[in-house]
Protein backbone atom coordinates (compact mmCIF):
# COMPACT_ATOMS: atom_id res chain seq x y z
CA UNK A 1 0.00 0.00 0.00
CA UNK A 2 1.64 3.26 -1.08
CA UNK A 3 2.29 6.13 1.32
CA UNK A 4 -0.73 8.21 0.07
CA UNK A 5 -2.91 5.89 0.57
CA UNK A 6 -2.06 5.15 3.68
CA UNK A 7 -2.42 8.81 5.11
CA UNK A 8 -5.43 8.80 3.15
CA UNK A 9 -6.78 6.19 5.31
CA UNK A 10 -5.18 7.75 8.63
CA UNK A 11 -7.33 11.03 7.66
CA UNK A 12 -10.62 9.27 6.90
CA UNK A 13 -10.25 7.48 10.60
CA UNK A 14 -9.81 10.98 12.30
CA UNK A 15 -13.00 12.02 10.29
CA UNK A 16 -15.24 9.50 11.74
CA UNK A 17 -13.02 9.77 15.17
CA UNK A 18 -14.44 13.14 15.25
CA UNK A 19 -18.52 12.32 14.89
CA UNK A 20 -17.67 9.77 18.00
CA UNK A 21 -15.62 12.35 20.35
CA UNK A 22 -17.78 14.84 19.21
CA UNK A 23 -20.46 13.36 20.87
CA UNK A 24 -18.92 13.92 24.07
CA UNK A 25 -17.08 17.63 23.41
CA UNK A 26 -18.43 19.83 26.15
CA UNK A 27 -20.54 22.59 23.60
CA UNK A 28 -21.10 25.01 26.59
CA UNK A 29 -17.77 24.84 28.13
CA UNK A 30 -17.03 28.87 28.44
CA UNK A 31 -13.48 28.48 26.27
CA UNK A 32 -15.93 28.06 23.43
CA UNK A 33 -16.33 31.93 23.23
CA UNK A 34 -12.76 31.67 22.48
CA UNK A 35 -11.55 33.30 19.23
CA UNK A 36 -7.92 33.38 17.31
CA UNK A 37 -5.92 35.86 16.42
CA UNK A 38 -3.18 34.27 14.59
CA UNK A 39 -2.20 30.64 13.90
CA UNK A 40 1.22 29.60 12.82
CA UNK A 41 1.69 25.86 11.41
CA UNK A 42 4.47 23.85 11.11
CA UNK A 43 4.11 20.86 8.73
CA UNK A 44 5.68 18.29 6.61
CA UNK A 45 3.71 16.85 3.76
CA UNK A 46 4.31 14.33 0.80
CA UNK A 47 3.53 15.85 -2.70
CA UNK A 48 2.72 14.15 -5.59
CA UNK A 49 2.47 15.53 -9.23
CA UNK A 50 -0.58 14.53 -11.24
CA UNK A 51 -1.85 15.21 -14.17
CA UNK A 52 -0.93 15.03 -18.23
CA UNK A 53 1.72 17.68 -17.84
CA UNK A 54 5.81 17.42 -17.60
CA UNK A 55 5.86 17.12 -13.98
CA UNK A 56 2.72 14.39 -13.79
CA UNK A 57 4.41 12.31 -16.33
CA UNK A 58 7.82 12.78 -15.28
CA UNK A 59 8.35 13.51 -11.95
CA UNK A 60 7.48 11.19 -8.75
CA UNK A 61 6.76 13.39 -5.01
CA UNK A 62 8.85 13.02 -1.87
CA UNK A 63 8.79 14.37 1.40
CA UNK A 64 8.42 17.93 2.27
CA UNK A 65 8.14 20.66 4.56
CA UNK A 66 6.76 24.27 5.52
CA UNK A 67 5.74 26.69 7.57
CA UNK A 68 2.46 28.94 7.44
CA UNK A 69 0.96 31.94 9.45
CA UNK A 70 -2.06 33.61 9.33
CA UNK A 71 -3.92 36.09 10.67
CA UNK A 72 -7.44 36.68 11.53
CA UNK A 73 -9.78 39.23 10.38
CA UNK A 74 -13.14 38.70 11.53
CA UNK A 75 -14.70 35.11 13.49
CA UNK A 76 -12.90 32.51 11.13
CA UNK A 77 -11.83 34.62 8.09
CA UNK A 78 -7.83 34.72 8.15
CA UNK A 79 -5.79 35.66 5.63
CA UNK A 80 -2.05 34.37 5.76
CA UNK A 81 1.44 33.91 4.13
CA UNK A 82 2.77 30.25 3.15
CA UNK A 83 6.21 29.00 2.53
CA UNK A 84 6.97 25.36 1.64
CA UNK A 85 9.49 22.97 0.07
CA UNK A 86 9.14 19.86 -1.26
CA UNK A 87 11.98 17.29 -2.51
CA UNK A 88 10.97 15.31 -6.09
CA UNK A 89 12.86 12.78 -8.51
CA UNK A 90 12.83 12.56 -11.90
CA UNK A 91 11.19 9.04 -12.96
CA UNK A 92 11.75 10.06 -16.96
CA UNK A 93 14.33 11.93 -18.56
CA UNK A 94 12.85 11.68 -21.54
CA UNK A 95 9.57 14.26 -20.39
CA UNK A 96 11.41 16.48 -18.02
CA UNK A 97 14.79 16.80 -19.79
CA UNK A 98 18.54 15.73 -18.41
CA UNK A 99 18.14 16.45 -14.66
CA UNK A 100 18.02 13.84 -11.75
CA UNK A 101 16.20 15.54 -8.88
CA UNK A 102 14.02 19.04 -8.58
CA UNK A 103 13.27 21.09 -5.21
CA UNK A 104 9.82 22.49 -5.63
CA UNK A 105 9.94 25.83 -3.49
CA UNK A 106 6.36 27.90 -2.64
CA UNK A 107 5.80 31.33 -1.66
CA UNK A 108 1.98 32.59 -1.46
CA UNK A 109 -0.25 34.38 0.32
CA UNK A 110 -3.81 33.23 0.78
CA UNK A 111 -6.96 33.74 2.28
CA UNK A 112 -9.91 31.51 3.43
CA UNK A 113 -12.02 30.37 6.67
CA UNK A 114 -11.38 28.72 9.74
CA UNK A 115 -14.83 26.88 10.97
CA UNK A 116 -15.00 25.52 14.60
CA UNK A 117 -17.83 22.62 14.45
CA UNK A 118 -17.35 21.06 17.83
CA UNK A 119 -15.29 22.68 20.64
CA UNK A 120 -11.75 20.87 19.88
CA UNK A 121 -12.58 20.10 16.12
CA UNK A 122 -11.49 22.59 12.95
CA UNK A 123 -11.96 22.64 9.28
CA UNK A 124 -10.54 25.35 7.28
CA UNK A 125 -10.35 25.88 3.79
CA UNK A 126 -8.05 28.70 1.58
CA UNK A 127 -7.16 29.44 -1.72
CA UNK A 128 -3.89 31.27 -2.08
CA UNK A 129 -1.80 32.56 -4.97
CA UNK A 130 2.07 32.71 -5.18
CA UNK A 131 5.43 31.95 -6.70
CA UNK A 132 6.82 28.32 -7.40
CA UNK A 133 10.17 26.92 -8.43
CA UNK A 134 11.81 24.11 -9.38
CA UNK A 135 15.27 24.20 -8.78
CA UNK A 136 16.66 21.01 -10.77
CA UNK A 137 19.54 19.43 -10.58
CA UNK A 138 21.80 17.04 -12.48
CA UNK A 139 24.16 14.40 -10.66
CA UNK A 140 27.59 14.41 -11.07
CA UNK A 141 27.99 11.96 -13.97
CA UNK A 142 25.26 14.57 -16.03
CA UNK A 143 27.50 17.23 -15.21
CA UNK A 144 25.90 18.93 -11.95
CA UNK A 145 24.12 21.77 -13.61
CA UNK A 146 21.52 23.38 -12.00
CA UNK A 147 18.59 25.96 -13.13
CA UNK A 148 14.97 26.64 -12.31
CA UNK A 149 11.85 26.42 -13.81
CA UNK A 150 9.52 28.87 -12.14
CA UNK A 151 6.04 30.12 -12.70
CA UNK A 152 2.49 31.49 -10.88
CA UNK A 153 0.80 29.28 -8.16
CA UNK A 154 -2.54 29.13 -7.54
CA UNK A 155 -3.28 26.53 -4.32
CA UNK A 156 -6.11 25.82 -2.55
CA UNK A 157 -5.44 24.36 0.68
CA UNK A 158 -7.98 22.26 3.19
CA UNK A 159 -7.01 20.88 6.79
CA UNK A 160 -9.38 18.94 9.73
CA UNK A 161 -7.69 19.95 12.78
CA UNK A 162 -7.93 18.46 16.44
CA UNK A 163 -7.07 20.98 19.52
CA UNK A 164 -4.62 19.49 22.18
CA UNK A 165 -4.84 22.18 24.14
CA UNK A 166 -6.01 25.93 23.16
CA UNK A 167 -3.01 27.29 21.96
CA UNK A 168 -1.42 23.63 20.59
CA UNK A 169 -3.48 21.52 18.06
CA UNK A 170 -2.51 19.02 14.98
CA UNK A 171 -3.64 18.87 12.06
CA UNK A 172 -3.95 16.82 8.51
CA UNK A 173 -4.22 18.72 5.30
CA UNK A 174 -4.94 17.80 1.69
CA UNK A 175 -3.92 20.47 -0.72
CA UNK A 176 -4.17 21.05 -4.10
CA UNK A 177 -1.63 23.31 -6.50
CA UNK A 178 -1.73 24.09 -9.99
CA UNK A 179 1.70 25.97 -11.20
CA UNK A 180 1.22 27.92 -14.41
CA UNK A 181 4.70 27.66 -15.57
CA UNK A 182 6.58 29.90 -18.01
CA UNK A 183 8.78 27.61 -19.62
CA UNK A 184 9.41 28.78 -23.22
CA UNK A 185 9.70 25.33 -25.35
CA UNK A 186 10.05 24.33 -28.74
CA UNK A 187 6.56 24.35 -30.62
CA UNK A 188 6.36 20.64 -30.67
CA UNK A 189 6.12 20.63 -26.42
CA UNK A 190 4.34 23.38 -25.36
CA UNK A 191 1.43 22.15 -24.05
CA UNK A 192 3.60 19.48 -22.05
CA UNK A 193 5.46 22.60 -20.34
CA UNK A 194 2.90 25.07 -19.73
CA UNK A 195 1.52 23.80 -16.21
CA UNK A 196 2.16 21.60 -13.31
CA UNK A 197 -0.75 20.15 -10.82
CA UNK A 198 0.43 18.56 -7.52
CA UNK A 199 -1.24 17.11 -5.17
CA UNK A 200 0.09 16.93 -1.36
CA UNK A 201 -1.08 15.46 2.00
CA UNK A 202 0.21 17.45 4.87
CA UNK A 203 0.17 16.50 8.40
CA UNK A 204 1.55 19.17 11.14
CA UNK A 205 1.26 21.17 14.51
CA UNK A 206 -0.29 24.60 15.19
CA UNK A 207 0.17 27.20 17.07
CA UNK A 208 -2.54 29.23 18.24
CA UNK A 209 -2.65 32.75 19.85
CA UNK A 210 -6.15 33.48 21.19
CA UNK A 211 -8.36 36.03 22.16
CA UNK A 212 -9.18 35.73 25.59
CA UNK A 213 -12.84 34.35 26.15
CA UNK A 214 -15.41 36.81 27.29
CA UNK A 215 -16.53 34.85 30.41
CA UNK A 216 -12.12 34.63 31.45
CA UNK A 217 -12.32 38.41 31.06
CA UNK A 218 -14.87 38.83 33.24
CA UNK A 219 -13.81 36.34 35.73
CA UNK A 220 -9.98 37.91 35.50
CA UNK A 221 -11.80 41.05 36.03
CA UNK A 222 -13.77 40.41 38.83
CA UNK A 223 -10.86 38.69 40.45
CA UNK A 224 -8.57 42.18 40.76
CA UNK A 225 -11.88 44.16 41.57
CA UNK A 226 -12.16 42.20 44.63
CA UNK A 227 -9.08 43.87 45.71
CA UNK A 228 -9.87 46.39 47.64
CA UNK A 229 -8.32 49.50 45.15
CA UNK A 230 -5.87 50.84 48.00
CA UNK A 231 -3.89 47.47 47.87
CA UNK A 232 -4.03 46.71 44.62
CA UNK A 233 -0.41 46.82 42.79
CA UNK A 234 0.73 48.44 39.76
CA UNK A 235 0.62 45.28 37.33
CA UNK A 236 -2.74 44.66 38.91
CA UNK A 237 -4.54 48.76 37.70
CA UNK A 238 -2.59 48.11 34.43
CA UNK A 239 -3.84 44.63 33.63
CA UNK A 240 -7.30 45.83 34.85
CA UNK A 241 -7.30 48.41 32.42
CA UNK A 242 -6.15 46.19 29.63
CA UNK A 243 -8.86 43.51 30.82
CA UNK A 244 -11.60 45.82 30.73
CA UNK A 245 -10.39 47.30 27.13
CA UNK A 246 -10.78 43.46 25.75
CA UNK A 247 -13.90 43.09 27.24
CA UNK A 248 -15.12 45.81 25.75
CA UNK A 249 -13.79 44.97 22.53
CA UNK A 250 -15.01 41.50 22.28
CA UNK A 251 -18.49 42.80 23.48
CA UNK A 252 -18.55 44.80 20.76
CA UNK A 253 -17.58 42.44 18.38
CA UNK A 254 -20.26 39.60 19.43
CA UNK A 255 -22.84 42.25 18.54
CA UNK B 1 49.41 39.41 2.59
CA UNK B 2 47.33 40.94 0.18
CA UNK B 3 49.11 39.02 -2.12
CA UNK B 4 47.73 35.93 -0.30
CA UNK B 5 44.21 37.40 0.09
CA UNK B 6 44.38 37.74 -3.74
CA UNK B 7 45.65 34.20 -4.11
CA UNK B 8 42.99 33.40 -2.20
CA UNK B 9 40.10 35.53 -4.12
CA UNK B 10 41.20 33.46 -7.49
CA UNK B 11 40.75 30.37 -6.57
CA UNK B 12 37.76 31.18 -5.16
CA UNK B 13 36.26 32.51 -8.02
CA UNK B 14 37.58 29.40 -10.15
CA UNK B 15 36.24 26.87 -8.24
CA UNK B 16 32.73 29.07 -7.65
CA UNK B 17 32.36 29.68 -11.03
CA UNK B 18 29.49 27.49 -12.20
CA UNK B 19 28.62 27.76 -16.00
CA UNK B 20 24.11 26.62 -15.62
CA UNK B 21 21.78 25.59 -17.75
CA UNK B 22 18.98 28.14 -19.22
CA UNK B 23 16.22 28.77 -16.73
CA UNK B 24 12.52 28.16 -18.03
CA UNK B 25 13.83 26.46 -21.25
CA UNK B 26 13.20 23.15 -23.33
CA UNK B 27 13.96 22.25 -26.80
CA UNK B 28 13.72 19.56 -28.92
CA UNK B 29 17.05 18.13 -30.75
CA UNK B 30 16.68 15.85 -34.29
CA UNK B 31 19.18 14.63 -36.80
CA UNK B 32 19.42 11.51 -39.43
CA UNK B 33 22.61 9.28 -38.88
CA UNK B 34 23.49 7.29 -41.75
CA UNK B 35 27.26 5.65 -42.70
CA UNK B 36 29.46 6.65 -45.71
CA UNK B 37 26.76 4.93 -47.88
CA UNK B 38 24.23 6.96 -46.94
CA UNK B 39 22.66 4.13 -45.08
CA UNK B 40 20.87 4.97 -42.25
CA UNK B 41 21.85 3.48 -39.31
CA UNK B 42 20.80 2.11 -36.10
CA UNK B 43 21.40 2.52 -32.43
CA UNK B 44 23.70 4.75 -32.34
CA UNK B 45 23.50 7.17 -29.02
CA UNK B 46 24.03 10.64 -29.49
CA UNK B 47 24.61 12.80 -26.46
CA UNK B 48 24.33 16.70 -26.38
CA UNK B 49 26.50 18.53 -23.94
CA UNK B 50 27.47 22.04 -23.27
CA UNK B 51 30.59 23.77 -24.67
CA UNK B 52 33.10 23.07 -27.40
CA UNK B 53 34.84 19.35 -27.46
CA UNK B 54 38.09 21.39 -27.38
CA UNK B 55 37.73 22.56 -23.98
CA UNK B 56 37.61 19.34 -22.65
CA UNK B 57 40.50 19.56 -20.46
CA UNK B 58 39.41 22.23 -19.11
CA UNK B 59 36.32 21.31 -18.07
CA UNK B 60 37.55 18.47 -16.78
CA UNK B 61 40.31 19.98 -14.49
CA UNK B 62 38.23 22.68 -13.17
CA UNK B 63 34.47 22.82 -13.70
CA UNK B 64 33.76 19.27 -12.27
CA UNK B 65 34.26 15.97 -12.23
CA UNK B 66 31.99 14.49 -15.15
CA UNK B 67 33.74 12.85 -18.09
CA UNK B 68 36.49 13.72 -20.03
CA UNK B 69 35.05 13.99 -22.99
CA UNK B 70 31.10 16.18 -21.98
CA UNK B 71 30.40 19.09 -20.02
CA UNK B 72 26.67 19.44 -18.84
CA UNK B 73 24.84 16.76 -20.35
CA UNK B 74 21.89 18.30 -21.91
CA UNK B 75 19.76 15.61 -23.36
CA UNK B 76 20.48 12.07 -25.03
CA UNK B 77 18.66 9.83 -27.84
CA UNK B 78 19.22 6.32 -29.50
CA UNK B 79 18.92 6.33 -33.27
CA UNK B 80 15.75 4.39 -34.63
CA UNK B 81 15.95 1.40 -38.01
CA UNK B 82 15.86 5.01 -39.88
CA UNK B 83 18.87 6.30 -38.12
CA UNK B 84 16.43 9.14 -36.88
CA UNK B 85 16.52 10.16 -33.77
CA UNK B 86 14.66 12.61 -31.74
CA UNK B 87 14.73 13.55 -27.99
CA UNK B 88 13.75 16.54 -25.55
CA UNK B 89 17.06 19.08 -24.23
CA UNK B 90 17.87 21.75 -22.11
CA UNK B 91 19.55 24.81 -23.25
CA UNK B 92 23.10 25.69 -22.24
CA UNK B 93 23.60 29.39 -21.00
CA UNK B 94 26.52 29.98 -23.06
CA UNK B 95 26.34 29.97 -27.06
CA UNK B 96 28.20 26.73 -27.41
CA UNK B 97 26.94 23.45 -27.64
CA UNK B 98 28.32 19.88 -28.94
CA UNK B 99 26.98 16.65 -29.39
CA UNK B 100 28.65 13.23 -29.98
CA UNK B 101 27.71 9.81 -31.83
CA UNK B 102 28.56 6.75 -30.30
CA UNK B 103 27.92 3.61 -31.70
CA UNK B 104 29.89 0.13 -31.17
CA UNK B 105 31.17 0.06 -35.02
CA UNK B 106 32.11 3.61 -35.36
CA UNK B 107 34.59 5.84 -33.51
CA UNK B 108 32.99 8.25 -31.29
CA UNK B 109 32.35 11.38 -33.91
CA UNK B 110 31.86 15.07 -31.76
CA UNK B 111 30.51 17.88 -33.66
CA UNK B 112 30.53 21.85 -32.36
CA UNK B 113 27.16 23.79 -33.04
CA UNK B 114 26.42 27.13 -31.97
CA UNK B 115 23.24 28.05 -30.06
CA UNK B 116 22.58 31.05 -31.31
CA UNK B 117 21.06 29.53 -34.72
CA UNK B 118 18.31 27.80 -32.31
CA UNK B 119 17.85 30.10 -29.60
CA UNK B 120 14.53 31.76 -31.18
CA UNK B 121 12.66 28.01 -32.06
CA UNK B 122 14.09 25.78 -29.43
CA UNK B 123 14.12 23.47 -32.26
CA UNK B 124 17.49 22.01 -32.80
CA UNK B 125 17.55 20.23 -36.50
CA UNK B 126 20.39 18.82 -37.35
CA UNK B 127 21.53 18.18 -40.84
CA UNK B 128 22.15 14.94 -41.53
CA UNK B 129 25.34 13.50 -39.84
CA UNK B 130 27.84 10.47 -41.25
CA UNK B 131 29.89 8.21 -39.29
CA UNK B 132 32.56 6.80 -40.62
CA UNK B 133 35.43 3.93 -39.74
CA UNK B 134 38.64 5.28 -38.07
CA UNK B 135 41.62 4.64 -40.17
CA UNK B 136 45.80 5.03 -39.06
CA UNK B 137 47.44 6.15 -41.77
CA UNK B 138 51.52 5.82 -41.90
CA UNK B 139 53.15 8.66 -43.86
CA UNK B 140 56.90 7.59 -44.49
CA UNK B 141 59.11 10.54 -45.79
CA UNK B 142 62.38 9.37 -47.63
CA UNK B 143 64.93 11.28 -48.47
CA UNK B 144 66.54 10.33 -51.65
CA UNK B 145 68.17 13.45 -52.50
CA UNK B 146 70.61 13.39 -49.93
CA UNK B 147 69.30 17.13 -48.53
CA UNK B 148 70.36 17.77 -45.14
CA UNK B 149 68.19 21.18 -45.13
CA UNK B 150 65.12 20.66 -42.86
CA UNK B 151 61.24 21.19 -44.18
CA UNK B 152 57.89 22.20 -43.02
CA UNK B 153 54.93 19.85 -44.28
CA UNK B 154 51.12 20.00 -43.81
CA UNK B 155 48.93 17.24 -43.69
CA UNK B 156 45.10 18.04 -44.21
CA UNK B 157 43.02 15.30 -43.25
CA UNK B 158 39.39 14.41 -42.15
CA UNK B 159 39.22 14.85 -38.41
CA UNK B 160 36.82 12.58 -36.19
CA UNK B 161 35.32 15.88 -34.46
CA UNK B 162 33.64 18.38 -36.50
CA UNK B 163 32.32 22.09 -36.61
CA UNK B 164 28.86 23.29 -38.17
CA UNK B 165 29.40 26.34 -39.87
CA UNK B 166 26.38 28.75 -39.91
CA UNK B 167 25.93 31.69 -41.91
CA UNK B 168 23.30 34.57 -40.17
CA UNK B 169 21.38 31.37 -38.71
CA UNK B 170 21.66 29.36 -42.18
CA UNK B 171 23.95 26.02 -41.92
CA UNK B 172 26.08 26.26 -44.51
CA UNK B 173 27.55 23.11 -44.09
CA UNK B 174 29.64 20.96 -41.48
CA UNK B 175 33.39 20.81 -41.77
CA UNK B 176 35.39 17.73 -40.08
CA UNK B 177 39.19 19.09 -41.79
CA UNK B 178 42.01 18.99 -39.24
CA UNK B 179 45.51 19.47 -40.13
CA UNK B 180 48.90 18.63 -38.57
CA UNK B 181 51.92 20.44 -39.03
CA UNK B 182 55.52 19.03 -38.57
CA UNK B 183 59.21 18.79 -39.71
CA UNK B 184 60.69 16.71 -41.70
CA UNK B 185 64.15 15.45 -42.14
CA UNK B 186 65.29 16.28 -38.94
CA UNK B 187 67.85 13.07 -38.85
CA UNK B 188 69.13 11.13 -41.09
CA UNK B 189 66.88 8.24 -41.21
CA UNK B 190 63.46 8.33 -42.72
CA UNK B 191 60.95 10.68 -40.96
CA UNK B 192 57.58 8.82 -40.12
CA UNK B 193 54.48 10.43 -39.11
CA UNK B 194 51.14 8.42 -37.71
CA UNK B 195 47.86 10.46 -38.40
CA UNK B 196 44.37 9.41 -36.83
CA UNK B 197 41.41 9.97 -39.32
CA UNK B 198 38.67 7.80 -40.76
CA UNK B 199 37.33 6.30 -43.96
CA UNK B 200 36.65 6.87 -47.05
CA UNK B 201 38.53 10.38 -46.98
CA UNK B 202 41.12 12.27 -48.59
CA UNK B 203 44.69 13.23 -46.82
CA UNK B 204 46.42 16.10 -48.53
CA UNK B 205 50.19 16.47 -47.79
CA UNK B 206 52.38 19.54 -48.85
CA UNK B 207 55.79 20.48 -48.45
CA UNK B 208 58.84 21.95 -50.08
CA UNK B 209 60.71 19.58 -52.19
CA UNK B 210 65.03 20.69 -52.64
CA UNK B 211 64.60 23.40 -55.17
CA UNK B 212 61.95 25.13 -53.28
CA UNK B 213 59.10 24.21 -55.09
CA UNK B 214 55.53 23.87 -53.20
CA UNK B 215 54.44 20.05 -53.57
CA UNK B 216 51.32 18.66 -52.88
CA UNK B 217 50.23 14.98 -52.69
CA UNK B 218 46.63 13.81 -51.91
CA UNK B 219 45.83 10.36 -51.36
CA UNK B 220 42.40 8.37 -51.15
CA UNK B 221 42.34 6.83 -47.40
CA UNK B 222 39.77 3.60 -47.79
CA UNK B 223 41.03 0.97 -44.98
CA UNK B 224 41.45 0.76 -41.61
CA UNK B 225 45.31 0.96 -42.19
CA UNK B 226 47.29 2.97 -45.28
CA UNK B 227 50.78 3.44 -45.66
CA UNK B 228 52.20 5.58 -48.01
CA UNK B 229 55.87 6.42 -48.99
CA UNK B 230 56.55 10.00 -49.80
CA UNK B 231 60.35 10.60 -51.30
CA UNK B 232 61.91 13.68 -51.95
Amino acid sequence: MSFNSRLFIVVIILSFSNIVVAQTDTINDPENNRLRRNVTELFIQRGSPTGDNYAGNGLSGGLGFGIRTQAYLYKGLYIGAGLSNDFMKVNDMNVVGNYDRATKFNAYLFAGYDYRFTDLWHITGDIGIGYSQNKNRQTTAQGGAKFRDSGTLFRFTTSIEYEFTPAISVFASPSFEMVDYKIATAPALSNTFSNGNYFNVAIGIRISDNIASIDRLKRDIDRIEAIPEDQRGGVQRIRLKIYKKRLARRLARRN
Amino acid sequence: MMKYLIYSCIVIFLFSCEARIDNNKRALFSTTVVDANGTPLENVEVVVYSGFYYYNLQSYSFAKFSDIDEDFILGSGITDSNGDVSFLMLVNTDEQTSFSLTSEDYPRRNVSISDVNYASTLEYTLPTQTLKQSSLVNLNFSNISGTTDVYNAITTFESKNCSQFTDEGIITGVSCEDQEFFLINQSTSDTIVEIETVYPSIMTVEYEDVTGALITEQFMITNATESYVIQF
